[in-house]
Parts: structure tokens; sequence; C-alpha cells
């Protein structure tokens, strides 16, 4: 026949090769496929794009129904063996949609994009977005509600509540400077989740009445701010390194020896069951043997 | 002739020293503490005459050697390379004391090997593969930049302070002493450009007409790309890319000067330090928390070339 594809060879019927080629293309892609897949549960298949969701859903021993979640949820140790859809920041929507979800648990501005897709696609899904202790809270109980653990929801919120209430008042309330960033200064202002927490500690950020919720700031504020406590929340630096910086030695944190470096963040920065993990820290931080 | 030229040196000078002057007096600290304040503004008035002064200075030698007055001190790329290796410091978790400027300065060294090597036919180099290369180069470690702060997670805040510049470098014993060197390489840098002045006067109206005037035209054009990118990948790695006044700068003092370089780079220097640090004083105080610097030096040069270009036409 003539030449086609696969060139002319007298006598072979060309299209034959071409067919088993397609067939086992057919297949290599089903077993690729249904390889990356994860087992198939029956019920409720849920897809959470943020960590401290993740958080929650364990913590009221919904574990079971998590089919996928981001590269950052590392906590609890289970939820690291959980199939991946891409990070915090870029989620793979084909990643999540192939596991057929039935609920999918996203954060705003973040996921402002991906919502809209689910959205067309009528996908369940729910929104986190949690501003403040009380919020986290409620979060805790609406996420326990949707999963159908209700009961372990409140209780846990009751543990919560009780710890946090149980955090003495303290006879001072120290000025601290958080540190976000070395490269240029940045720090946390006021509307942020680590402001609150560390008001709940008991401590004061000095750049509390800033707009911006992560604004840099010039040295020199932060040498009028003389701050008594410095948080250093940068995995690049070390308390040894925030001291020698020239200028800084004035600062009463410095002076004292009172910077503090290589917290556990995700106790600071995510608002789930953690929380109260993360103020009794700060409390020990700031009021050293109360 | 030198009658005409004195209101000008004047002006500028008076610029450098009210706008020194302003810099240390000025700023968010007040003066609480003051021997602290002091430190931190008198580190910060010596980066700033430092960084304008060469960016001014290598903004007017390569708008000399590549005859067009578009060219930048960012032209051959090297700001880019500086801020990836910048940027890679910060991925690797490495950027106390030393490590940031150091890894800015390899960043834009390898950038100055590459469009050199690039540029680079049977040993010689023409300006226009400079050029080419250098914004390939840029190109290309711009979007590095990006790419490496996604895949260290870092916020992308930090990589665009970078590329925007900023002053307000933090300072340690070692990275003082590091800066100190920085100071003697600039100075020297400077001289060397200055030293070239008549050459590159001639090789402004091009390298064939430079060449048969007896004008070793490979030696200036490697000269001047070597130093120009030593200079600004030391200062970059300082501030980052402060943009606008290696640009507009050399241009301004064109106007006062008229186009003979052995006037126009000394005049850069003092002018371009001037007007940095003006715009560092407006940048750092007209709003709480500061604006990022390359948006003040557009917002002050503007006016200011207008002025000067409508008052001669």
């Amino acid at each position: 026949m003539g030449s086609g594809v696969l060139g002319s060879r007298s006598g072979e019927d060309p299209c034959r090769p071409r067919f088993v080629c397609a067939a086992a293309l057919a297949i290599v892609i089903m077993v690729v496929g249904c390889g990356n897949r994860p087992a198939a549960e029956t019920g409720l298949r849920v897809v959470s794009l943020v960590p401290s969701v993740t958080e929650i859903v364990y913590a009221v021993g919904a574990g079971k129904v998590l089919v996928g979640n981001t590269n950052q949820c590392n906590f609890p140790e289970a939820a690291r063996s959980v199939y991946k859809v891409g990070d915090f920041m870029t989620p793979d929507l084909e990643r999540i949609v192939a596991l057929r979800p039935g609920l999918v648990f996203l954060a705003l501005p973040i996921h402002r994009q991906l919502l809209d897709k689910l959205n067309e696609m009528r996908v369940p899904v729910y929104v986190s977005r949690p501003a403040d202790i009380p919020a986290v809270l409620k979060e805790i109980d609406t996420v326990a509600s949707l999963l159908g653990r209700k009961a372990q929801g409140e209780s846990l919120v009751v543990v919560m509540r009780r710890r946090l209430d149980s955090i003495p008042a303290f006879a001072d309330t120290p000025r601290v400077y958080v540190e976000i960033s070395g490269t240029p200064l940045m720090t946390a202002g006021g509307g942020t989740f680590i402001n609150e927490l560390l008001a709940r500690a008991g401590g004061r950020n000095v750049f509390a009445s800033s707009l911006q919720e992560y604004p840099v700031v010039d040295p020199e504020a932060v040498l009028k701010a003389d701050p008594e406590v410095i948080l250093l929340l940068h995995p690049d630096m070390s308390a040894q390194d925030v001291a020698v910086r020239i200028g800084w030695g004035g600062i009463s944190a410095v002076k004292h020896s009172r910077i503090y470096g290589r917290l556990n963040e995700d106790l600071l920065f995510r608002p789930g069951p953690r929380i109260v993990d993360g103020v009794v820290l700060l409390a020990k931080l700031l009021h050293p043997g109360q | 002739m030198q009658r005409r030229l004195l209101p000008g040196w004047v002006g500028l000078i008076l610029l450098l020293v009210s706008a020194a002057a302003l810099s240390v007096a000025v700023g968010p600290g007040g003066f609480t503490n003051f021997r602290a304040v002091m430190d931190l503004r008198l580190l910060r008035l010596a980066l700033g005459i430092i960084a304008g002064g060469v960016l001014a200075v290598v903004g007017a030698s390569l708008q000399g050697l590549l005859q067009n007055p578009l060219a930048d001190p960012f032209t051959m790329g090297v700001a880019s390379g500086a801020a990836l290796g910048a940027s890679l410091t910060l991925v690797l978790g490495r950027t106390a004391g030393a490590f940031a400027p150091v890894g800015g300065f390899a960043g834009a060294l390898v950038t100055m090997l590459v469009v050199y090597a690039l540029a680079r036919v049977r040993g010689r180099v023409t300006v226009t593969g400079l050029v080419l290369a250098g914004v390939i180069m840029s190109f290309l470690f711009s979007s590095l930049v990006i790419l490496v702060m996604i895949l260290g997670r870092r916020t992308l805040g930090e990589a665009v302070y970078m590329m925007m510049g900023h002053l307000g470098a933090i300072f340690t014993g070692t990275t003082v002493w590091l800066f100190g060197g920085v100071a003697v390489l600039a100075v020297v840098g400077c001289a060397w450009l200055f030293s070239m002045s008549r050459s590159l006067d001639i090789m402004s109206s091009g390298e064939e007409a430079a060449e048969t005037l007896g004008v070793d035209t490979q030696r200036v054009t490697k000269t001047v790309f070597v130093i120009s990118s030593v200079l600004v990948g030391v200062v970059v790695s300082f501030t980052g890319a402060i943009s606008f006044v290696g640009l507009v700068v050399p241009h301004l003092v064109r106007m006062l000067f008229g186009p003979e370089h052995r006037r126009v780079l000394p005049g850069s220097f003092v002018a371009g330090a001037g007007i940095l640090l003006l715009s560092d004083v407006l940048a750092r105080n007209i709003v709480p928390g500061g604006l990022p610097l390359s948006i003040v030096t557009a917002l002050v040069g503007v006016p200011f070339f207008i002025y000067l270009l409508r008052s001669r036409l």
C-alpha cells in the first residue's frame, strides 16, 4: 500500500501498528490516571485547601473523609500522606476535580478564582475566613457540623475556651515587635491574626496601628517604638543576627536579650485548633515566670 | 566658558548638601535615641551618596558608550542578576550578615560574565552585542527571580521590594566593612571612568568613527563594561534596583554643562547623589511606613527634568 505515516513497507498492513500504538497509549493513560487516584471512599469526599481547616478536620475525628489536601497541610502526621492537590497558594483545579469531591474547603481572598470556577461547576464549597479567635471557634463548630461531627466540635471548642480562660491576667503588657521578614523589614499590622494572638497573650504589637496587613517598616520606626520583646517569624535569622544590627543596640529587647526566633510559626499563623498553643507559647515568652 | 558653568556646579552642590542635611535631620525615628538614630542615618547617607553617584556616573558612561540616550545602568542585565543572587540567598535561608550582599554581587558577576561571553565574537565585543545580550539576560533573570520566590514560598512582596530599590539596608559590624570596601571600589571605579572621558566623547559619535580617530574601541568597550557591571553589581546588592537615577540624571547634567564627559561624569555623581537622597527623604517621611524608593525617584525627577527641558527650549 502507499507510504503512510509509518513509512512504506511492502507486504505489511500499515494500519495495524497504528492501532496497536493507539491501544497501548490508551491503556497507559488509563492505568496512570487510575493509579494517581486514591482508593475510592464511600460517603463524603472532602478536599481541604486550607491547612488550618485540615487541622480542624482531624481534630474532630473526621480525617477519613479527606481525599485531598495541600503541600502545606502537614499537621497532624496523618495529613501528610493524603493526596496532594498542589500548594496552598496555587492548588491545581484539575486535581481537585478529578477527586470528585463532595465538599471543598478554601480561603479568601487567595482562592477567589478557584471559588468562581468551583461555583460554576456546582461543587459545594466552604469558605474559611476567620478574623479573630471567636471566629476560629465558630469555624470549628461549623466545620464539625458539616462533617457530621457536631458533638466532637463542641467539646473541642469547650476545651479550647477553658484553656484560654485559664490564662491569667498578666501584670504587664510588654511592647512587642514582630518581624516577618528581615530583607526588607516587614512586620504584622493590626488586622492580622498574629496581632490578635499577641493581644490575648498579654502583649502589645508596636505596629498595631498600621493600616496594612504586613507593612514594610523603617528601622528607625522600630528604634522609636523601643520594643521590649522581638519575635522573629522568619527562619533565616537568629536572635544573634538581630542583636548585632548597627543602631539596634539600644533597643530594650536587644539590651535584655529578649529576642526569640526559631518559633513554630504554624502555631501563630494558622487560625485552627492549635491557636491556644500559640497563645500559650507567646504568653510564656512574654511573661516568663508567670 | 567657566563662568557659565559655575551656577550649575553651585546648584548641584547645594542640592547635595541640603539633601544630605535633610536626610540626617528628618526621619521616622525622631531623636529618641540620638546615637543609634544617627548611626542609622549616617549609614543611610553614605549608602545614598555612593548609590546615587555610582548609578548616575554609570548611566552617563553607558549612554556615551552605547550611543543611546535611553541606556541606563541596568541595560546590561546586571541588576536582574544581582536581584536573582539576593533572592537565592533569601530562599536558601541565609540572609543574615554578609550573605545577602555577597549573594547579590555573585549574581551580578555571573551576569556580567554571561553577557560578555554572549557578546563576544572572535575576540571582539560590539556595543550592540552587549546591549542585546544584556537585555535578554535581564528578562531571563527577572523571570527567574519570580520563579525562585514562588518555589521558595516567599512572599512576592520581598521580591518586589528588591526590584524597586531601597536605602534601608540593615548593617551589622561585618557588612559595614563590606560597604567600606564597596565605597572605595566605587570611588576608584568612577575615577577610572572619568579618566576615559575623552575616549567616551569620541565614541559617542560611533564605533567606526572612533576607530578612525585612533581610539582603541575594544579596550574602551570592555573596560567600561566591566567597571559598570562591577559597580552596579556592588551597589545593587545593597540597595536593590533603584530606577530612574541612572537614566535621567545624566541628561539633566548635560543640559547644565554640555556633552563633554569630563564635566558630565563628575556632575552626574553629585547630581545623582543629591537627587537620590532627596527622594529617599521624601519616600521615608511622606507616608508612615514609607514608599518604595523607585516610585519617588521618578516622581521627583520627572518634574525637575520637565522644568529644565522647558527652560532650555
